[in-house]
This record gives C-alpha cells, structure tokens and sequence, in this order.
C-alpha cells in the first residue's frame, strides 16, 4: 500500500456511497488525482470543512486501484472567504473549472498550481473586478497548457495586428486567435467581432501579475467571450466542459 | 450465452442501477432474492410499484406525499409563518427528530453547485419566493447542507428575498457534540467563536 504526501487544491467534491465523497485535487506534483475521503459527510468527520471544494491542504493518501484514500488533511488556506460570496464563489467556479478542463490530466505542472493559488488569492482579496482575474486566469492557463491564443498577429494570414488603423477585428476561438477582416470573410468558421482595444486589453491581461488584472467595463464582456471561447475549444473533445466554462456574463 | 437464466439476468442488471451497487453486489442481492420467500421478494416489488405509483411532490413545499399537500403541510397544528428550506426530502426526518421546529417545510431539490453547473432554475428556489410572498411568511430557516454548495444556496435565497418583509436565517454551525477540540478544522472552529454564546 503506497501512501503518498503531497499538497493540493480541491476542485471539486461529489458526493459518494453513504457518507464519503470523491475528490478532485489539483497538486504540484501529481497533476489532477482523485481521492475518496470516507465519512468525510458525518458530521463528525475528523475531516471537518477541511477538504471543501477551493481549499488549499495538505493531505496523506494512499493509492487505490481506481481511486486513492485520504487518511488525513491540513489547511493551509481554506480560502472559505470566497465561498462565502456568490460573486467570487462564481468566478473560482469558472477558474477550477477551466483547470479541470485544460490541466485534466496527470501530467503535473508546478506552474498551474501555482497559478491557480494565486488567482483563487487574488478572488479572495480584492473587493471587486473579479471578472478581470478570470479573464487573466484563464489566458495564462491557456498558455501553460499550450493552447496560447494568438493575439499580436492574424491567426489566418500572420498580418501585425499591432496596428490600430486596421479597422474592426475578429476573434476565431476554432483558429485560436484574432483575425483581421480580410481573413475573417475567408475563414468561413464561427467569428465574432473585437471591440478597439480588446486585444491590447488581453496582451495587457497576459503581462501582468494576476492580482494587478484590470478590465475595461466596455470590453468587460469582449474579453470573456474570447477567453471562454478559446478555453471551450480547446476543451479536449469537449469532454468534461462544465457549464460555468461557457456561461455567458451576467 | 448469458451466464444466468434470463430474468436473474434482468435482476442482476435492474439492481446494478441503484445508487452504490456495483455488479457483484447486484449479484449477491439477486440470489438473496431468488433462494429467500416467494412473499418477500413479491412484497419488494409491490413497494416498488408503490412508491413509484402514489408518491408525488407535495405542490406547496416538495415534500413527498400520497396526497396533492404533505401530512405536515396539511397538519393545523405547525407554524405557517416559518418555513424551513432543505435540500432533499430526508433531511426533513432529522430536524423532526429535534423536536425543535414546528413550521412548514420546502424542499428546493438540492443545491446550488457553480463548479457543477447546477443552476437556481434546476431546483424550487423561485416557488418559494412565490409562496414567500403568497403566504406572507415571516422567517425562512435556511437548513442547507454546511458545505460549499449548500452556503452558495443560503447566500442566493437571502439574497432574492431581500427587500420582502421577512426575516432569513440560517442553523448555527459549530462543533459538534462529542466532538474533541483538537480536530476540530479552522473554519468550523472559527464559525464556532463567532457564534459563541453567554452561558
């Protein structure tokens, strides 16, 4: 029985069997594993709200044949902030989902632990503009995963986007980046439009550390529809798409 | 070729559907029924015929019940200016064995879960804001389950109800009894200083 230490994010919790529940972690070093906590329901559990779905612990489990077992659990931030808001528990949704979707696998990636640390710190401590850390989240996720969306230069013909005088622009979630308007008419695929300044938006959204993200009301709903866009067609096979992953804003 | 006669078979396959029965426990059960009594094995099936024929929604609270409104809906006796939401129909039973509450009840259907994309459309959260108003209802207990989902689920009805003449609140959360200190996790013990009470 090889039991096992490591630190992890819960992403989701489903309930299983009488009073257990399975788990889905995000870990450092061990990518996405799913555990079964037993008992985890009774009200006394040893586990108490330490494995609620966003909490960030520290746990010992031992491997199973389908799943491994959790034996114990340590906070290390419980992040219960956001869950007690709807407004960020919405968007944490919307980013563990993102991970489930683009980091499903168990290829561990220090870096997308990392990130999500950050952006469920960054929910938790900001008052408002969440939609800004999503939006940001979301991109940088996409990068780590090897799904960069291109956004400096045409996804059709390799065009410099860089130049504001091109006129209106376009976004092709299936061709994975902007499009200038010629291109956009010979694509023939699923295009929307980009309001001015979308893409200096995102690239700006790209740069910066997640807890500086910022967003322009106007381009608030431009630039979550091409990161939700690109998340879910990137999705592999659609497989496991949440719906928070393709809700459009409020 | 099939391993079994065909409805041993059939068996096997029903009972592998219920909720934690895998295979060989479908399997186990099916030959309890097929070795046990003729009586029991029909008296299951006439429950199950039963159950799925007669039990229905109570339309006021979702309860289940054999009538158009549950015994406890219908019961003069209960406070109609108190109702208490829960998830699911059996978490009725435990808070009636309090012997604590004796208002009504709704039952939502289950909790708001944005990581699973369960939405407030999927469960009875506007038909008690609508019964809210129509019964001018004074408080709503909301009893949800103390875990993510069932918190996301308060915060949403308290906040639809803001603005209506009547009071949201939600169970104490704490230790539990006979619980130990020591194992207790810092949110439970946090709420449990928050809602720490004069003795």
């Amino acid at each position: 029985m090889a039991v096992y230490k490591s630190k992890g994010i819960v992403l989701r919790s489903i309930r299983y069997g009488e009073a257990d529940r399975i788990l889905d972690l995000y870990t450092p070093d061990r990518g996405l594993v799913s555990c079964i906590a037993k008992g985890i329901r009774r009200t006394t559990s040893r586990f108490g709200a330490r494995l609620e779905p966003l909490s960030c612990v520290e746990f010992v489990a031992y491997h199973g044949r389908t799943l491994d077992t959790i034996t114990q659990a340590e906070t290390l931030r419980s992040f219960h902030k956001i869950r007690e808001d709807l407004a960020r528990f919405e968007v944490a949704g919307n980013m563990v989902g993102s991970v489930r979707v683009l980091s499903g696998g168990d290829e561990a990636d220090r870096r997308v632990f990392n990130l999500l640390y950050h952006g469920l710190d960054a929910i938790e401590n900001r008052n408002s503009g969440f939609e800004a850390v999503q939006a940001a989240f979301g991109l940088k996720l996409s990068i780590l995963a090897g799904y960069a969306p291109q956004l400096s230069t045409c996804a059709g013909c390799g065009a410099d986007l860089g130049d504001t005088n091109r006129g209106l622009l376009y976004f092709s979630a299936d061709l994975g980046g902007a499009l200038c308007p010629e291109c956009r008419t010979a694509s023939g695929g699923t295009t929307f439009p980009l309001p001015p300044g979308t893409l200096v938006g995102l690239r700006n959204l790209i740069k910066i550390p997640l807890r500086e993200a910022t967003l322009e009301k106007r381009l608030r709903e431009s630039t979550l529809r091409v990161v939700r866009s690109h998340i879910q067609a990137h999705a592999p096979g659609n497989l496991g798409v949440t719906r928070p992953v393709d809700r459009q804003p409020a | 070729m099939a391993t079994y006669a065909r409805p041993v078979e059939r068996l096997i396959s029903e009972l592998s559907k219920l909720p934690s029965i895998g295979p060989r426990s479908a399997q186990r059960i099916a030959f309890h029924i097929v070795r046990g009594r003729k009586e029991d094995a029909l008296g299951l099936a006439e429950a199950l015929r039963e159950v799925k024929e007669r039990i229905k929604p109570c339309r006021r609270c979702f309860n289940l019940t054999e009538q158009e409104e549950c015994d406890i809906c219908r019961d003069p006796r209960r406070d109609a200016s108190v109702i208490c939401a829960v998830e699911d129909p059996y978490d009725i039973g435990p808070i009636e064995r309090t012997g604590e509450y004796r208002g009504l009840y709704h039952v939502l259907g289950g909790a708001l879960s944005p990581l699973d994309g369960i939405e407030p459309e999927d469960l009875h959260i506007a038909e008690l804001i609508e019964r809210v108003k129509r019964e001018g209802t004074k408080e709503i207990v909301i009893a949800t389950n103390p875990n993510t989902t069932g918190e996301a689920t308060a915060l949403y009805i308290a906040q639809e109800v803001e603005g209506l003449p009547v009071r949201v609140t939600a169970l104490a959360s704490g230790l539990p009894v006979g619980g130990d200190l020591e194992y207790a996790d810092e949110v439970t013990l946090g709420r449990a200083f928050a809602g720490r009470r004069e003795i």
